[in-house]
């Protein structure tokens, strides 16, 4: 097994772990690794981390201001970061990013955070910045010890995060903390929530969240929405979709997207950017893959013949959602750089990949991932 | 139909006492500023240094009081405490 890891986008902070600051668009092969898989590839506001599955190894680049990287003064990394040995974890189970924190679940199933959370994102009470110090957690803060046989899958978007928490027995409790301003956690609405609260609970396990600026989705494991809390895109209503299932729900910031089986996609909340995909989108194409960051989306359809490609949409500002000259080339490293051409992008061609190659992608603020294993 | 990119409401913004400025993240990676004495003036837009976006920001000029204490600063004449 190998992988190469390609990014392009937002890159202010070092978020794309290229050796530079500069906004890129055009894919750039930014890690290549001789072993094991990338299970996740999670993006605060400038900060990007990187899990690999197997190994439980945890590689980070970006924004390091208020430590939720690692400790240490250095205020912006270029290039990646081995997190395990600065975190004292040899193995991480799960991780989240959301605006300036990390979370994670480490190998004795406890979950922890770091950097800022002025809005209870770190969600261990009053304290709001885990700082660069080098505590005994290795800079992180105990947010909550789970069960050794509980399975913890975290996710995070924004000034949220979710620990959807499952039993051996089949009992599912999902907790959640930040901001709650729009009840996005619980009502009545409050400022902060700065603790896990149970935002849900069932004997129905929730498989995932999918996170918005300020709402919440939870998709059990046969694909149906059980809850949505929070200030919901205009037009969806998610009593609509209870009972359906093999649905993918995905979010941006502000709109929710759904695949349902028959591969047919709807999406609700702002389109001041093209971000909703119904309307440019083929229904015919094979989507085998399928991720938001904060205001775009991308794609890996697979072709009759076996090819696959990368595409993009939505707002591409920051060179996220690539060119749309059809020259691709990145041999002339000056014409990578975002020269804005691209703002509001229809679907986009952003990388070809050969037949026998596995793809993943995800997406960050302004910033797009694609991983490509042999 | 607006063409900013979000309507955000002061309680959901950060305000920063000694910068005097209110921020919010931005889906770029930065943040929307704006100055508390451009509120009191009567601008609504917050903007993006990085890109260009902008949200409108949703206050009454009253709200703006509890800001002006916190960044120790005197109320401006038509504001009551």
């Amino acid at each position: 097994m190998g992988f190469n890891v390609y990014c392009l986008g937002s890159n202010g902070r070092g978020q794309l772990g290229l050796g530079h600051c500069n906004d890129v668009m055009v894919a750039q092969k930014s890690i290549v690794q001789s072993s094991d898989e990338v299970r996740k590839v999670v993006c605060g506001g400038n900060h990007t981390v990187l899990l690999l599955e197997g190994s439980g190894s945890v590689l980070a680049t970006g924004n390091n201001e208020f430590g939720q990287l690692v400790g240490g003064p250095v205020v912006d990394y270029t290039d990646w970061v081995d997190c395990n040995g600065p975190w004292s974890t040899p193995r991480v189970l799960d991780v989240a990013a959301g605006w300036e924190f990390t979370a994670i679940v480490d190998e004795n199933n406890i979950v922890r955070s770091r950097g800022a959370g002025p809005r209870g994102e770190l969600g261990v009470g009053l304290d709001t910045c885990s700082g660069n110090s080098n505590n005994s957690g290795g800079g992180f803060c105990t947010v909550m010890e789970c069960g050794s046989d509980d399975e913890v899958k975290l996710f995070a978007s924004f000034a949220n995060c979710v620990a959807v928490v499952t039993t051996k027995g089949g009992h599912c409790t999902v907790y959640g903390w930040g901001s709650n301003t729009k009840c996005q956690l619980q009502t009545p609405k409050s400022k902060i929530v700065d603790r896990p609260v149970v935002i849900y609970e069932t004997d129905d396990p929730v498989d995932y969240a999918a996170l918005g600026k300020n709402f919440n989705v939870l998709v059990n494991k046969r694909g149906e929405i059980v809850h949505a809390a929070g200030n919901l895109p205009s037009g969806f209503h998610w009593e609509h979709w209870k009972g359906v299932p093999g649905l993918q729900v995905r979010c941006m910031w502000s709109s929710i997207h759904i695949l349902d089986l028959k591969g047919s996609r709807l999406s609700f909340g702002f389109n001041l950017h093209g971000q909703l995909l119904d309307t440019a989108f083929p229904q015919d194409m094979y989507v085998t893959d399928t991720c938001m960051g904060s205001e775009h989306g991308v794609v890996v359809v697979k072709e009759l013949d076996g090819s696959q490609r990368v595409l993009a949409w939505g707002w591409g500002e920051h060179g996220n959602c690539g060119r749309l000259s059809p020259n691709q080339s990145d041999s002339d490293p000056t014409s990578v750089i975002n020269d804005k051409s691209n703002e509001v992008s229809p679907l986009n061609e952003i990388l070809v990949v050969d037949p026998d190659k596995k793809v993943k992608v995800w997406g960050g603020c302004a910033t797009t991932w694609i991983v490509v294993s042999s | 139909m607006s063409t900013t990119y979000d309507q955000i409401e002061i309680e959901d913004m950060t305000f920063h006492p000694e910068l005097e400025m209110f921020t919010y993240p931005c889906p770029c990676g930065d943040r929307f500023e704006i100055l508390l004495d451009d509120m009191f003036d009567g601008i609504k837009l917050a903007v993006c240094p990085s890109c260009s976006l902008m949200i409108d920001v949703i206050f009454e000029v009253e709200d703006l009081a509890e800001y002006y204490e916190q960044a120790g600063i005197a109320l401006p004449e038509g504001i009551a405490a």
